[in-house]
């Protein structure tokens, strides 16, 4: 029953903190140390010593720079014209498909999402094209919104992942591993939008207006050099991790190094657009970290507390089915992910949720998988999702208008769940075959 | 009053754009220790000491900076739904709790720095680094960003501009 009660405290806390507006890691803090202090009746001496140890502790946690390093690497294609050849690579080669220049946005964001860590860079940085590209063609604007609502989350799903990287040092699993399982849900997904939208544009060709250029085999080859940056990118980031030669925090520092040499080999790079993207990173990783920081110091509160263990003992009174377990869960993310961002999500969960889905026997490389596309379902849901605000930024559109065009990408998502909660070989085939089973 | 926020603000650039070396800094690190492992099968032995205190140092020296720029993301439910004098008061609560927790962690942060300094504390690796500067660098970007913090309060109590939040990355 106490456990019930502190749990409900906690959680009173975290509304009201949270709620009133307080920057998400001051309101982390102060609800685990009011936590600590009102229910452990714990002294102000006490608590402060804590507090101190444990935010060295994660502060100076080198796997965190790779935060710093993916955003900077996004910062500088975000100012460049790569996300511009990006189209110009694309559009030629999905000409042929039914649904056509729609399937830019889910490529074109499959690819970025290759190199870059975080859904709203991937969705910023090709809706910066796509969006004026497709509503100049007269394409259908509900599906291009909403396609790229949907894909530009496969940022986070797709490595390498912000949101991946701060499930791997909370729940202490291989980073790589996590990169690796990543990469196929992430195809599911892509496989579901792209399908969807040859359904849709073959029912009804007006969505998609036919273009009056024809062009050769050889001129669409041509187009396709310009997705050289990009791949080249992938291949070295992607391929520094799984060759071996650097671990996931080194990729990043390769990726941002291999950004800068290729903007200036391109002759993109300029000093401004060299601070401008140091800056950028240095702000946005700031923001992420001390989150980070903040959910790594509640995290300690909550056991403390006993909250986690004992909800995990209430809920196992329940004799939960594992799949009934996930039902509940992804409901809870669901209503999460409304009013949060997908870091806070997870770092105030975790605590919570990972020690349940380790007692019902799930892997919890495959659970990273599974809560990265519920973060991605809460970028896609008003009133809060990040997705919904870079787009009505890039198009102008109010919020309702976006997540309705964005909603039947929000259930094709919810399917990709499904299809991987059922079939988890989906995320663990590839991890296992790179690096062997744990044993 | 324009004078003093000024000076405030530049105090935090100036930190963020030490936070921006530092990130540099350890890009550069982790590419040699790459290019020695690789090719010379050897090590500057201090890579994650060195990165984790990059880390700890750029994050809490780019705070000032962060806020004032309004990147630090904050659950906006209640703001956007309230005007005026409440919008205003509900911002000084968030300021004046936030700038409470902040002296109360500066106060143990400082405490610990002072006593490695005192006992001149030296990190655990080959390196040996004194615990002091790295600690140092965390504790200076806790002060700016007490500061920034009050000068934004001072501002905001009267009726200069609010912090429009970007909303941030994820």
């Amino acid at each position: 029953m106490e456990a019930i009660v502190a749990g409900l405290v906690i959680l009173l806390l975290i509304f009201f903190f949270l709620g009133v507006g307080t920057w998400v890691f001051a309101g982390l803090l102060l609800v685990s140390i009011t936590g600590l202090m009102l229910l452990l009746d714990m002294s102000t001496h006490r608590v402060g010593v804590i507090a101190v140890k444990i935010i060295w502790r994660y502060a100076s946690t080198w796997e965190l720079a790779a935060i710093p390093m993916f955003v900077w690497m996004g910062e500088i294609i975000f100012r460049t014209d790569i996300s511009d050849r990006l189209f110009r690579g694309l559009a030629p080669l999905v000409d042929m498909i039914p649904g056509r220049l729609l399937h830019t946005n889910v490529l074109g964001c499959t690819m970025f999402a290759a190199v870059s860590g975080s859904s709203a860079a991937t969705t910023a940085t090709v809706g910066k094209i796509t969006t004026t590209e497709l509503a100049r063609r007269n394409y259908d604007t509900n599906l291009a919104i909403g396609s790229l609502a949907g894909a530009g989350s496969l940022g986070l799903l797709i490595p390498p992942s912000i949101v991946m990287i701060i499930y791997g040092i909370l729940a202490e699993v291989s980073v790589a591993r996590l990169f690796a399982a990543g990469v196929f849900p992430g195809l599911l997904v892509a496989g579901l939008y792209s399908a969807y939208i040859i359904a849709r544009c073959m029912a009804n060709p007006e969505l998609s207006p036919k273009s009056s250029e024809t062009m050769t085999f050889g001129q669409r080859l041509k187009g396709a050099v310009n997705l050289l940056p990009v791949i080249v990118l992938m291949f070295l980031v992607l391929g520094s991790i799984y060759s071996g030669l650097a671990t996931p925090s080194e990729a990043a520092a390769v990726g941002a190094t291999a950004a800068i040499i290729l903007t200036l080999l391109m002759r993109q790079m300029t000093w401004a657009i060299f601070v401008e993207s140091l800056m950028g990173a240095v702000k946005v990783s700031c923001m992420v970290c001390i989150i980070l920081i903040a959910a790594a110091f509640l995290s300690t509160a909550m056991g403390y507390l006993h909250v986690p263990a004992n909800i995990a003992k209430a809920i196992g009174t329940l004799n939960l089915s594992p799949i009934g377990l996930i039902l509940i869960l992804s409901v809870f993310y669901i209503v999460l992910g409304l009013f949060l961002d997908g870091i806070s999500i997870v770092v105030m969960s975790l605590p919570i949720t990972l020690p349940l889905i380790l007692q019902a026997g799930f892997d919890p490389v495959w659970f990273g998988v599974y809560l990265v596309i519920m973060v991605e379902l809460g970028q896609v849901t008003p009133p809060i999702g990040f997705n919904l605000f870079v787009l009505q930024g890039l198009t102008g559109h109010p919020i309702g208008r976006v997540a309705i065009a964005a909603l039947p990408f929000f259930v094709l998502m919810c399917i990709a769940v499904g299809i991987v909660t059922l079939l988890p070989e989906i995320a663990l085939w590839l991890p296992d075959f790179l690096f062997n089973k744990p044993t | 009053m324009k004078l003093f926020q000024d000076i405030v603000f530049r105090l935090s650039k100036l930190a963020a754009y030490l936070s921006a070396a530092i990130l540099i800094f350890m890009v550069c690190h982790i590419l040699v220790e790459i290019v020695l492992r690789s090719f010379f099968d050897s090590s500057t032995f201090v890579l994650d000491e060195f990165v984790g205190y990059g880390v700890a140092a750029m994050t809490f020296l780019a705070l000032g900076y962060s806020l004032e720029e309004g990147a630090l993301i904050r659950v906006n439910i209640l703001l956007i739904r309230t005007k005026g004098a409440v919008r205003r008061g509900l911002e000084l609560v968030c300021v004046f709790s936030t700038l409470v927790l902040s002296s109360y962690v500066f106060y143990y942060f400082w405490r610990n720095w002072k006593r490695d300094w005192d006992r001149g504390a030296v990190s655990e690796s080959i390196a040996e680094i004194p615990m002091w500067i790295p600690e140092g660098l965390v504790v200076l970007g806790i002060i700016l960003f007490i500061i920034q913090l009050f000068a934004y309060f001072v501002r905001v109590a009267t009726g200069g501009d609010m912090i429009t939040s970007g909303g941030g990355e994820e």
